[in-house]
């Protein structure tokens, strides 16, 4: 008993979380089965939506790749004390700044893919440089200013779609990338395309950086003690400007994979969100690349099952946003679920011991 | 005789600290009455349980000779007590008028703020004690002094008979504090019981009428002002049983390692925090630092790593220039420091214990190649120290902020000595120890002195100090008043130079 | 057209009157937000507040037939959202931040999914009855301001007094001095026999309040219906009105002014001339580069409230 009692206090984090993610779906299904939509049968259909068929499953995957990329460009500034809730604008940016590439210069795959992917970064990265450096030479909470940022970067986007660059056709978009600056689709008929891999290289690098670097456990003090960090000879200010930076990047990363590899342009509001996702992601991934992993799967099911769902059960898909809405609410909560958690465990234990 | 306050076995343990151990104190209406005693007595822990911010555990508070119940500030005020916090409780952005009435406004018509009252009446309350106040000024825009005196505004309106004043003249000039006194004798001569916190003997001395010296969490003694002296108080204050063995004297002292010559450092506001310090810490010995909490030893250690940015002087290290370099050059040279606050600048406390002890180190070997941690060194680095240091903990993976005080300040402890610095800064570290972990930290102190390291140590435990230095140092004020053998001092002299005495031998 | 001609077919009262109609809903939850933040507490979620009350004016004002009473329930659900934000961010002492974003994503999923389960369709609710406008006769017969003032949600009315109130609250009434103290330094007001905590509550709950109705406007008075995400990042724009504002009444007040004469310039200048002077997006992505910039310039000499963001911590060792 004593060595699952350990194990579950020792894991407090992950049970809590787990715990606030029951009683999330648990309101769900009330709200669904108060509303008059029978919850059981959605759940049957989301879970086919998911991963009913390949298709549906590749389905998924797609979307957990941008999750992915994006829940770790979170993760990586939260890791150093930054939370960058601007990955939406910069996710935007990246995306723009490969598309342009994509279509207007004209080089062998090998060369341009990787390209028109840097472009993504830098755009990302460079963008993030604003509310990096208000940070750490002005003050200025990085909530806020991500935040405000984010409508600009929408608005320019918008307005070289519109006004600037040449559109083919109706749709609000840029024209279409080269061939030489797509990823290949890996499963013919279906969205799920070879950014797959990069979505990995991105999680074995966080993995790598935040673990196995001087840099990333520089950047990890720094997150998590401030004084102490400049108090060992760690600069401070230099390790958020990067972690930043760094964020803003990987967000641009995954803007440019959503235009190389689902898209193949720059279409207008492409992204449903996928930047404000990205914190729930990493909340619920324990900030950890891992557990990113995990949360994006989680979360791209969710996108795709639940659209599929509302196809079939008549429960609107803005379900999705709902979901994610009373996830971070509970998971903003944790501390009161994990600190009620630990009682119970030690509570029962010390009862059990009472009795024998 | 009649007491206007009476307080009652007050009984108070924060943890493992017992704060106040049956505290019995009564004071006369009308009178000043101080509470002296060093950092840590209990003294502002008292003062706190009679204003309601903190609950003692047991224990009876009289007022007038009736029992009163003080669960919050709120009940407090009710009774007539007010408080003077060290720590201004005010509103930079709001004028004085308005910090003194908060809470209480005069109204007009029960809705609106009464504008005219709320500064006249300001104005007249500061007019009858002479406080010279400008109702309208903004309380952001005024001096420390000022801001002192719409504390006790903000006191007398609540119509407070019983005032506290918890340490006041802390952060005032001189002049200021004379202006205090003049503050406290009108006070005084209207009728109001003043109790005065403070560890500063001299003003003790010129402003109370009794004295109630606390130590330990427990009153020593309370005598009337002309009963008593300076020396006399010190003696109580700080002479407590000296029941630890004085360390052995040292092997061999060689050339000066750290050499500090005029430094001074000022702080955000422009303050001197620092003036003209200077001093040199010598292979084999301990150079203790002795001072009040307060009097620039923060600020030297910050200096001294290169935190605080110095605006005069020079630091060399070894005979190499130490002074304006970044704080990783100065630590790489050899000074390992085992700083002030352990949770806050020792450990971080969210890491595990091997993350913990190779912190600062990371990028230094073996333990990096300036770039790829090597986790196989982290490991064996960290084996070794707990094996050696004796670090009770489950595992190496344990995140530190579950240890004990005392296995946290070892984890410390042995990683500022793994990498073999030639100068060691030990700020305050034994504070909150038990015994064992004091005596763990104190024989490692020792061993490395004898191993021919420089020593700086400073506590706030004149015991300590004495019990393990080879000369010390007094600072006050952020400047060096003197530095003694320790075989050519007594503790009374120290504390009478700690709280700003001159230097003058009085034999035991 | 000469540039003068410009000038002329673009500042009209029309100009006036659209700039008055688009500030209203800014205008109330950007106070609402003010009073909110005073008080040392900073909810991002306004945009969710604001949706939630749209959203329950329409469906009130549907299923009873009044408008009045869509406002009521508007106020009554805001008043819900504010109080789950009041308790996750103040009781419970989570980021204030994340408990924001995560009402706006509540607010957007929850009002899109109950209209799809109420009307079986999404989009949209039918048309709704709305607010009176404002119909007085005698203003007609003053020039300019009959055609500024009549035609206005009586909402308007409000809107307007709003800040004046705010302002006399703020800094002639004891509560307003309270107010302003837990957001300055809650200690300084706990040690008078305040609580901060109850302080924060009701500036929460008032912001919440007042950010429902700024949402109702949208749905029952400015159109006669809600549609999915009708706010359209209006929160967000009263919420950098209240920082470009200073938190201050006067402050806001003028940024929401400003904010809406900018939306209002850009609908006219479209019309009025050829586009491709200045393009809207410029316009519209305006507040939001000038809050940075205040954020910018503010942070270094401190404007809003000092203990803005953080939970209140009672005295303790």
């Amino acid at each position: 008993m004593n060595t699952v009692k350990k194990f579950l206090l020792k894991r407090e984090d992950v049970f809590s979380t787990l715990i606030a993610l029951l009683i999330a779906f648990g309101i769900i299904a009330i709200l669904l089965m108060s509303t008059g939509r029978p919850a059981g049968e959605a759940f049957y259909y989301f879970i086919k939506g998911a991963f009913g068929n390949v298709e549906n499953t590749s389905n998924t995957i797609s979307r957990v790749i941008p999750l992915t990329i994006a829940g770790v460009a979170f993760l990586i500034g939260a890791k150093c004390a930054v939370f960058n809730v601007g990955v939406e604008g910069q996710l935007i940016l990246g995306a723009m700044a490969s598309a342009i590439v994509g279509y207007i210069v004209h080089l062998p795959a090998i060369i341009h893919l990787p390209l028109m992917l840097l472009a993504g970064m830098a755009a990302g990265g460079l963008y993030a440089f604003i509310p990096a450096w208000l940070k750490t030479k002005r003050g200025v909470n990085e909530i806020l200013s991500t935040i405000m940022l984010n409508y600009p970067a929408t608005f320019f986007t918008h307005f070289l779609v519109l006004k600037v660059l040449p559109m083919e056709g109706v749709v609000p978009a840029t024209p279409k990338i080269d061939a030489t600056a797509r990823f290949a689709t890996l499963i013919e008929g279906t969205r799920l395309h070879a950014g797959f891999v990069v979505a990995i290289l991105v999680v074995v690098f966080a993995y790598f950086l935040l673990n196995k670097t001087s840099i990333g456990y520089e950047m990890r003090a720094v997150g998590a003690n401030k004084e102490a960090a400049r108090f060992h000879g760690i600069p401070v200010e230099k390790r958020m400007i990067t972690a930043f930076m760094l964020s803003g990047a990987l967000a641009g990363l995954a803007g440019a994979v959503e235009v190389a590899g689902v898209h193949y342009r720059f279409l207008d509001q492409f992204s449903p969100g996928y930047g404000y996702d990205s914190i729930t992601v990493a909340m619920v991934g324990l900030m950890n690349p891992i557990g990113v992993v995990l949360s994006a799967t989680l979360f791209g099911a969710l996108k795709t099952g639940i659209l599929d769902m509302s196809i079939y059960t008549e429960i609107p898909r803005q379900l999705t946003t709902l979901i994610n809405g009373i996830v971070v609410l509970l998971i903003a909560s944790k501390e009161m679920i994990r600190s009620s958690f630990s009682k119970l465990v030690r509570g029962k234990e010390e009862f059990k011991q009472e009795k024998e | 005789m009649s007491y206007i306050l009476e307080m009652r076995g007050i009984y108070k343990h924060f943890g493992e600290v017992l704060a106040n151990d049956h505290v019995d104190l009564k004071v006369e209406a009308g009178t000043v009455h101080s509470i002296v005693g060093e950092n840590g007595a209990g003294k502002t822990t008292l003062m706190c349980i009679l204003y309601g911010l903190y609950k003692a555990d047991s224990g009876q508070i009289f007022i007038d000779g009736k029992e009163v119940d003080i669960n919050s500030p709120s009940d407090a005020i009710a009774n007539g007590i007010g408080m003077i916090h060290q720590h201004f409780k005010l509103i930079p952005a709001m004028t004085v008028a308005e910090n003194v009435m908060l809470g209480l406004e005069p109204r007009k018509g029960k809705i609106f703020l009464d504008l005219k009252q709320i500064n006249q009446q300001t104005k007249e309350l500061s007019d009858r004690y002479g406080l010279a106040v400008d109702p309208k000024a903004l309380v952001g825009n005024i001096s420390v002094g000022i801001k002192q005196r719409v504390e006790i505004l903000k006191v007398l309106y609540h119509k407070a008979n019983i005032m506290i004043l918890d340490e006041p003249t802390a952060l005032l000039t001189p002049q200021e504090s004379e202006d205090l006194f003049r503050v406290i004798n009108h006070l005084r001569e209207d009728g109001k019981t003043i109790l005065f916190i403070s560890h500063k003997l001299k003003e003790i001395m010129q402003i109370s009428d009794r004295i109630t010296v606390m130590r330990d969490g427990k009153i020593v003694d309370t005598v009337e002002k002309r009963d008593t002296n300076e020396v006399k108080l010190a003696r109580m204050m700080v002479g407590r049983d000296v029941f630890l063995k004085p360390a052995p004297a040292p092997k061999k002292v060689d050339g000066a390692v750290l050499k500090v010559e005029d430094v001074s450092a000022v702080n955000e506001f422009h303050r001197p925090v620092l003036t003209d310090v200077s001093f040199d810490v010598r292979s084999g010995e301990i150079l203790g630092i002795a001072g009040i909490d307060g009097n620039g030893q923060t600020e030297l250690v910050r200096a001294l790593i290169g935190l605080q940015p110095i605006t005069k002087g020079k630091i060399t290290l070894k005979g190499k220039q130490m002074d304006h370099k970044p704080v990783k050059l100065i630590r790489d040279e050899g000074i390992g420091v085992v700083p002030e606050d352990r949770l806050m600048e020792g450990l971080v406390v969210d890491f595990n214990v091997q993350e913990n002890l190779f912190l600062g180190l990371q990028r230094n070997k073996p333990f990096s190649d300036g770039k790829l941690i090597s986790w196989k060194a982290v490991r064996k680095n960290a084996d070794d120290l707990v094996k050696f240091f004796d670090i009770r903990t489950p595992n190496n993976e344990q995140k530190v902020n579950l240890l004990s005080g005392g296995n946290q300040q070892k984890i410390i402890v042995a990683r500022e000595l793994s990498h073999n610095p030639e100068m060691i800064i030990a700020a305050q570290p034994t504070r909150g120890l038990d015994i064992a972990a004091t005596d763990f930290v104190h024989e490692q102190l020792i061993k490395q002195r004898d191993e021919g390291k420089a020593i700086l140590l400073l506590s706030l435990s004149l015991d300590e100090i004495l019990l393990l230095s080879t000369r010390i140092a007094v600072i006050y004020k952020g400047s060096i008043v003197a530095i003694v053998n320790k075989d050519e001092t007594t503790a009374e002299d120290l504390g009478l130079m700690m709280l700003g005495g001159t230097y003058e031998h009085i034999p035991a | 057209m000469t540039f003068l001609d410009i000038i002329k077919s673009v500042f009209t009262i029309a100009l006036v009157y659209s700039t008055i109609r688009i500030s209203i809903s800014i205008l109330i939850a950007g106070m609402g937000e003010m009073i909110t933040e005073r008080s040392g507490v900073l909810n991002i979620g306004v945009e969710g507040v604001m949706l939630m009350g749209a959203w329950a004016a329409a469906i009130g004002s549907y299923f009873s037939g009044s408008a009045w009473i869509g406002l009521l329930c508007a106020v009554g659900v805001a008043l819900v959202i504010g109080l789950i934000f009041s308790y996750i961010a103040i009781t419970l002492k989570a980021s204030q931040a994340i408990a924001g974003l995560a009402i706006t994503l509540l607010a957007t999923g929850l009002s899109g999914y109950l209209l799809q389960i109420i009307f079986e369709h999404g989009g949209n609710t039918p048309r709704v009855p709305t607010l009176p406008n404002i119909n007085l006769a005698f203003l007609n017969k003053i020039p300019v301001l009959g055609r500024i003032i009549n035609d206005q949600s009586v909402l308007m009315i409000f809107a307007l007094l709003l800040p004046i109130l705010l302002y006399i609250i703020f800094y002639r009434t004891p509560w307003g001095t309270w107010l302003r103290a837990a957001g300055e330094n809650p200690k300084a007001l706990a040690v008078v026999g305040i609580n901060p905590v109850t302080v924060r509550y009701i500036a929460t709950l008032c912001g919440a309040m007042l950010g429902g109705i700024g949402g109702a406007y949208l749905s029952i008075s400015q159109t006669s219906m809600f549609s999915e995400n009708m706010v359209a990042g209006r929160g967000f724009i009263a919420l950098a009105a209240v920082i470009f504002g200073n938190v201050k009444p006067r402050g806001v007040f003028a940024a929401c002014m400003f904010f809406a004469f900018m939306d209002a310039l850009q609908m006219t200048l479209q019309t009025a001339v050829p586009d491709n002077i200045i393009p809207r997006e410029v316009f519209q992505a305006l507040p939001y580069i000038l809050t940075v910039v205040i954020l910018a310039i503010n942070m270094a000499k401190g404007g809003g409230p000092a203990d803005i963001g953080n939970p209140y911590e009672k005295e303790s060792r």
